[in-house]
């Protein structure tokens, strides 16, 4: 247990530095934000007290203490551009982004785990050559070319899938391969590899010597410890899906965080950004206790 | 007496893969299994001899293949398989049911991810041996109370990296034994374990033997091990039975450098420590040009004609025989070519009676 | 270690790819007649044809040639950031281990932090306040890899500094820095030129989804995820334009990855990444 808490002040210090990173980085910026904002033709005065109600006239260590306190409260600013809060757009986002990942990455796993293990069972034979060839191209091809080929076929050539996201379930087919598409390959390397590395492994003599033939021992015995990586790698996974989110939301027109994101830097709304990436990180760290969480529970050796 | 044999290993070879040719490891031996008895193969580390048994139920790694040879299982009725042929699926019936094998590693040879509980019941669900989950269960706890582990019922929910080595190792042989083979492998049972845990597993697979009516094949480097379990004795080096004889007969009455060495090499007390007897030299790079004694080079008795003939197995008597000229000479020859090096040769060693 | 990757065919293969793909890129001018942001707007919309080998695209500019000038920037974006974050990587993950246990949490902690964000959103942050450049690209691909590069480097001079003869070298009081360079980096090698290898794939597509949202290389600079931005519009009806820089980053990407195990099996047996 003191590991877990451990781990939990770990990634609250991770967090801390995030917002410090980010903050930075959207600070280094010449110019006033505010008369950026306001164009050329706005007087001194607006200016003033524009920058007065954004904290911009304060020091800047004393600018990220007041961004700082106000995350805390849920408070992430207030959006330049859409002008509401920016947590409030966040939160209405988020939903999209889930049911997205979520879509995609059931994709990713099922197709991923059957493909590797497959690979795996025959391993250099053809189904392993067929099959990695398969997983290579999954990490290899960029996510809008999925997205744009997936379009092109199902929407345009056969009319079977609907364009553009529209609310329902089989509009989100599309774009939950489109992202999921990266993940799946990783994901089945990674378990190839991860099970072919469990054939050295003596139990699975014993399972043979127990009666279990080399296939049946693999499957049984080996597969559910070759999957204690894949599940590591589930933190990392999330963090690439949150990633090609914001060419998949952009491709396919989901309102979700990436979309927001993009959105802010096309309006240059700096608040908005700040409190997207802000939010997706936290999303991650989320990501990386609930995998670690996974991991002990399974593995009987974790547990305490 | 034909009836009374369990398994017979004839002119089996293994060879490795090693780049584009095949190193044979294992060169054409002949070991006899009789029922209700424990035979050792004992030999120094990569002399062939847990090759020899991971061949039997056919757990070699990939690149090592059977290359000559038969292994004979002799059923109680009379009927005779063997079991060199056997596809993956039917070598798989019999494991764990004719043949049961415990490894030398007890820490890595159970799966860390399932109980000990689960892992021995797997075995009678595999060869529908108790379909009954609850009455399985209990004789999974029957069996671990009879290898000797405490609290049986607590411990069957026990993971391996819960218990110690031997336990883990009590927990392998149970899981051999709930099948009742009629032949245990135990592959090095005691070599990772301390030494009064080794004398307590052994006493174990002795008494299991017993009470079972099962023959074992014993595999080690120790002749501790040899002198305290076994009934019948191969000594291995270089992939060739060097010597063979009954227990006692070989502690009595070493024939060949090579096992001499290996029962000088055993400390006794009151031996100066400084001076530990050892066999000098390692086990020699093999060469296939090589036609001579494969252990000339490491012996202090060898003559000329060790360097350039292989010895045949003497007889010595009815249950001793061994290969090597000086030991030898004054005996019949039981294996008038060397079978060793001619894989696929026929078998001519008569039969031991004991 | 030559001898194994000759007898590689994936290797062999995908290096010759890579190769032939650069030295198109770095001869494009030789190769093709046209100039890539040339416009002539009576050739709008060529299919392709043996006056323009991929066709052209809305403003009338040779597709084929793009492509080669986009391939350009698209290796310099591969390589340049990539190359720098190895190295930064290699002096974080030395330090860290090397160093010193407040340098080892500071670095780490800082490593975690930049892998901590989506790095797709945190690139789009460098964005907004570089704009969408060459540079800022650069700048956002070296902050998204360095942090996995210091972690593997900083572990594999961990079993590195273990090992009896740096002992040994320490003990009759050669200086760590020397070490380093003498003794460390050399041993490094092996696993460096794998992580080279195998990230700039992913910078290759960090590019071209920056460029691809339009947010990355401005036009008239030509890249190959800017070409498939530029070619949406008109992607049911000449499915070519978007398809032709797709492919190739694809065969890109493929090319080193598939090098990039290859050398890890050659090179780094025994370690995973």
């Amino acid at each position: 247990m003191s590991a877990f808490i451990r781990r939990c002040v770990g990634v609250l210090l991770v967090l801390l530095g995030v917002m410090l990173l980010i903050f930075i980085v959207l600070r280094i910026i010449p110019g006033n934000p505010a008369a950026v904002l306001l164009s050329e033709h706005a007087n001194k005065e607006t200016i003033e007290r524009l920058t007065a109600s954004m904290n911009l006239d304060k020091a800047l260590p004393e600018q990220f203490l007041l961004y700082l306190s106000g995350a805390l409260r849920g408070d992430l600013g207030q959006s330049y551009y859409l002008k509401r809060p920016v947590l409030d757009l966040v939160l209405e986002a988020f939903p999209f982004t889930v049911k997205l990942t979520i879509f995609s990455a059931a994709f990713a796993w099922i197709f991923g785990i059957a493909v590797g293990v497959i690979s795996a069972v025959y391993q250099n034979r053809l189904p392993d050559y067929l099959f990695r060839g398969i997983s290579l191209l999954g990490v290899s091809v960029p996510v809008f070319m999925v997205a744009l080929f997936l379009q092109y076929l199902f929407y345009f050539k056969f009319s079977l899938l609907p364009l553009l996201y529209d609310g329902s379930a089989v509009s989100m087919i599309l774009p939950a391969i489109a992202l999921g598409w990266n993940s799946a390959g990783s994901v089945a390397r990674l378990t190839r590899s991860s099970l072919i590395e469990q054939n050295n492994e003596l139990y699975l003599d014993t399972a043979k010597a127990k009666g279990l033939t080399a296939k049946a021992a693999l499957l049984k015995h080996g597969l559910k410890n070759a999957m204690l990586p894949v599940i590591t790698m589930l933190a990392l996974q999330l963090s690439s899906m949150l990633s090609g989110a914001v060419i998949t939301e952009s491709v396919f027109g989901i309102a979700g965080i990436g979309k927001l994101a993009l959105s802010a830097v096309e309006t240059r709304d700096m608040p908005l950004l700040q409190g997207t990436v802000l939010f997706s990180a936290f999303i991650i760290s989320l990501g990386n206790i609930i995998s670690d969480l996974i991991n002990t529970c399974i593995d009987p050796r974790l547990r305490v | 007496m034909s009836e009374d044999k369990l398994l017979e290993i004839n002119n089996l070879t293994v060879s490795i893969k090693e780049g584009k040719e095949m190193l044979p490891v294992v060169r054409g031996i002949n070991i006899t299994v009789p029922r209700n008895k424990i035979i050792g193969i004992v030999g120094e580390s990569g002399c062939g001899k847990s090759i020899t048994a991971k061949s039997i139920n056919h757990i070699l790694p990939p690149a090592a293949k059977i290359t000559a040879g038969s292994m004979i299982w002799h059923e109680a009725s009379g009927q005779q398989t063997d079991l060199v042929t056997l596809k993956e699926k039917e070598i798989r019936k019999r494991c764990g049911k004719d043949l049961a094998m415990i490894f030398q590693e007890p820490m890595s040879s159970l799966n860390p991810m399932m109980t000990i509980g689960s892992q021995i019941k797997e075995l009678l669900k595999i060869h529908k041996l108790e379909n009954n989950p609850q009455k399985a269960k209990a004789r999974v706890i029957e069996m671990l109370d009879a290898v000797g582990i405490p609290e049986p019922a607590l411990r069957y929910k026990a993971y391996p990296h819960e218990l110690s080595g031997g336990m883990r190792q009590r927990v392998m042989i149970a899981m051999a034994m709930i099948g009742q083979p009629k032949l245990l492998i135990a592959d090095e049972p005691t070599t990772a374990l301390d030494v009064t845990t080794q004398a307590q597993i052994l006493k174990l697979i002795r008494k299991m033997c017993e009470s079972y009516s099962m023959s074992a094949l014993m595999i080690t480097h120790n002749m501790g091990v040899v002198s305290s379990t076994c009934d019948y004795v191969y000594v291995m080096y270089l992939g060739t039975i060097m010597e063979e004889a009954l227990t006692q007969e070989l502690f009595n009455n070493p024939l060949h450098p090579y096992t001499r060495g290996l029962l000088s090499s055993i400390p006794k007390l009151g031996d100066n420590p400084e001076f530990l007897k050892t066999i000098p030299g390692n086990i020699p790079v093999d060469s296939k040009k090589f036609k001579g004694c494969k252990f000339c080079m490491r012996c202090s008795d060898d003559i000329k004609k060790c360097f350039f003939e292989e010895a045949p197995l003497y007889k010595v008597s009815e249950n001793h025989y061994v290969r090597c000229h000086l030991a030898g000479s004054d005996n019949k020859i039981v294996n008038s070519e060397d079978t060793s090096n001619k894989a696929g040769s026929e078998t001519v060693k008569g039969g031991k009676n004991k | 270690m030559i001898k194994s990757f000759f007898k590689n065919k994936a290797a062999i293969i995908s290096a010759a790819i890579i190769v032939i793909i650069t030295l198109m890129a770095v001869f494009a001018p030789l190769i093709s007649p046209y100039e890539p942001d040339r416009q002539d707007l009576l050739l709008r919309l060529k299919p392709p044809g043996s006056e323009h080998l991929l066709g052209s695209d809305e403003l009338g500019r040779d597709v084929f040639t793009r492509l080669l000038y986009g391939s350009r920037v698209s290796l310099l974006i591969a390589v340049i950031p990539t190359a720098l974050a190895v190295i930064f990587g290699m002096i974080m993950g030395i330090l860290s281990a090397y160093y010193g246990k407040a340098a080892d949490l500071i670095i780490m902690w800082f490593a975690d932090v930049t892998l901590a964000f989506p790095g797709m959103l945190l690139a789009m942050a460098i964005m907004y306040t570089f704009g969408g450049s060459f540079l800022s690209v650069l700048l956002s691909i070296i902050i998204m890899e360095w942090g996995s590069i210091a972690r593997i480097v900083r572990s594999v001079t961990l079993s590195i500094i273990e090992q009896e003869y740096i002992e040994a070298a320490r003990t009759i009081g050669v200086k760590k820095i020397v070490i380093v360079i003498k003794h460390i980096i050399p041993n490094l090698l092996p696993t460096l030129i794998v992580l080279f290898t195998l990230n700039v794939p992913s910078s290759i597509l960090s590019e071209s989804a920056l460029s691809f949202l339009g947010i990355g290389i401005q036009p008239p600079n030509v890249s190959l995820g800017l070409m498939v931005n530029q070619s949406r519009a008109l992607l049911f009806q000449m499915p070519w334009l978007a398809l032709a820089p797709s492919i190739m980053i694809m065969i890109l990407v493929l090319s080193f990855n598939y090098l990039g195990d290859a050398l890890r099996d050659i090179l780094d047996p025994k370690t995973k990444y």
